[in-house]
């Protein structure tokens, strides 16, 4: 026995022709407002015997069970249903989203790895806040606060990534293999370490991904412009902080 | 549930399965299972991987071991309310954090179960019969902001037939 057909159908229309009186007399449980403890069951709770009646105020409870949709809703579904036909997901998005949800694409990876990048700098600019005495005394010393913040903000989420999870990295080389941020002590030697960027333009860096672009060049530049983003990002949370002025 | 101080392997162990991949979980053989929670797993699935996670429940049950299966039926205010630039396919969406759902027709869920199909798209024997299977529809309300919410879940209850034949097959 269907019970949206009694609701609907025989029962409110037995009740209303037999007598009208008893049904306000004798309220059932789940209409019930007990006053001491403002609770509205049956007890044993009886699951799913919260019926809807013609003469129910729909808004005086929170929860009905066996309610068909009215026609309002029906309507507005269809039309729902034809505006989220009519833009669909990008094809990006769906060769990403709709294989499967481990797919493991290299955009999608960069993707990922981005997220994770994110979260890390976000976190560590939490921690650089706890411990900002020390690094505070530290970046007098060596003034030389660019270096120091790039050094330690690429380095810790590539590193924390590459523990947790290489498969997420398939892209050339690895993230392992490329030198994103070049030891503190190359720096200082070329005397250039107020610039924040120089070391974009390492050696290193260049030969890393020359090397690769020859050997694979889609790679390449999925690589570049995945690092490309990262420093974006990395630039951006530098930016947040200095404008926090975490570092004074 | 791993980091919970109750988790002991000697009463349990928690994996993450992929429930459409091509291995069991860790630890178990075909047969070997009396039941299966499906709580809103199967509407993760995209349509075309529903038939290897039925295959790999049906190698997991015991004959007579049991499903019990809840997800979004279609109609939910969760698929009306979708916006643009979700829908993938009929019925089949992307959330904003990058996870799949897909809402099911009842009939849909009947026939997925017990009337299985092969690669190319001919009938296979059905390895499970269904017990149960209900839709739930309630509506559920916002008093202070006076709106009527058209929630739609599908509940039942399938098991795996006890016939030998279907057992030599998942065996195979």
């Amino acid at each position: 026995m269907d019970p949206a057909t009694v609701q609907s159908g025989e029962a409110p229309a037995q009740e209303l022709a037999q007598s009208p009186a008893p049904v306000s007399a004798e309220v059932q449980p789940h209409l019930s407002h007990d006053p001491a403890n403002n609770m509205k069951r049956s007890d044993p709770f009886q699951f799913g015997s919260r019926y809807l009646k013609e003469e129910d105020n729909v808004f005086e409870f929170n929860a009905w069970d066996h309610v068909e949709t009215d026609d309002t809703y029906k309507q507005y579904a269809e039309v729902q249903y034809a505006k989220q036909r009519e833009a669909p997901v990008s094809d990006f998005d769906k060769s990403m989203f709709y294989p499967n949800p481990f797919f493991t694409s290299p955009v999608r990876s960069a993707f990922m790895m981005i997220q994770k990048c994110i979260v890390h700098l976000r976190l560590l600019a939490h921690e650089r806040n706890k411990f900002s005495n020390v690094f505070r005394s530290y970046l007098i010393r060596t003034k030389q606060p660019h270096v120091v913040i790039l050094h330690s903000f690429v380095r810790v989420p590539l590193l924390t990534n590459s523990k947790t999870g290489s498969t997420l990295i398939p892209l050339s080389g690895g993230i392992n293999s490329t030198r994103t941020t070049p030891p503190i002590s190359s720096k200082t030697a070329n005397g250039s370490s107020r610039s924040s960027l120089s070391w974009l333009k390492s050696p290193s860096r260049t030969t890393a991904l020359s090397r690769s672009w020859k050997s694979e060049p889609a790679r390449a530049i999925l690589h570049f412009l995945f690092l490309l983003i990262i420093r974006i990002q990395i630039l951006k949370s530098m930016h947040a902080i200095s404008q926090r002025q975490l570092w004074k | 549930m791993r980091n919970s101080d109750a988790y002991d392997t000697k009463h349990m162990q928690a994996d993450v399965w992929d429930a459409a991949g091509d291995v069991l979980p860790p630890g178990l053989e075909d047969g070997s299972v009396d039941i299966v929670l499906m709580i809103f797993i199967f509407s993760a699935l995209s349509p075309a991987q529903w038939r290897q996670a039925v295959t790999n429940i049906g190698r997991l049950l015991k004959p007579g071991g049991e499903i019990l299966f809840r997800d979004y039926g279609r109609g939910d205010l969760a698929q009306v309310r979708f916006k643009k630039g979700r829908y993938m396919e009929e019925n089949f969406y992307v959330r904003g954090d990058g996870t799949r759902v897909y809402f099911f027709e009842r009939d849909e869920l009947v026939d997925i179960w017990t009337a299985p199909k092969d690669e190319e798209g001919a009938a296979t024997t059905p390895e499970f019969e269904v017990i149960d299977l209900g839709v739930d529809r309630r509506l559920l309300v916002n008093r202070a902001k006076q709106l009527k919410m058209y929630r739609c879940w599908i509940q039942g209850r399938f098991r795996k037939l006890d016939t030998t034949k279907a057992v030599e097959q998942s065996a195979d």
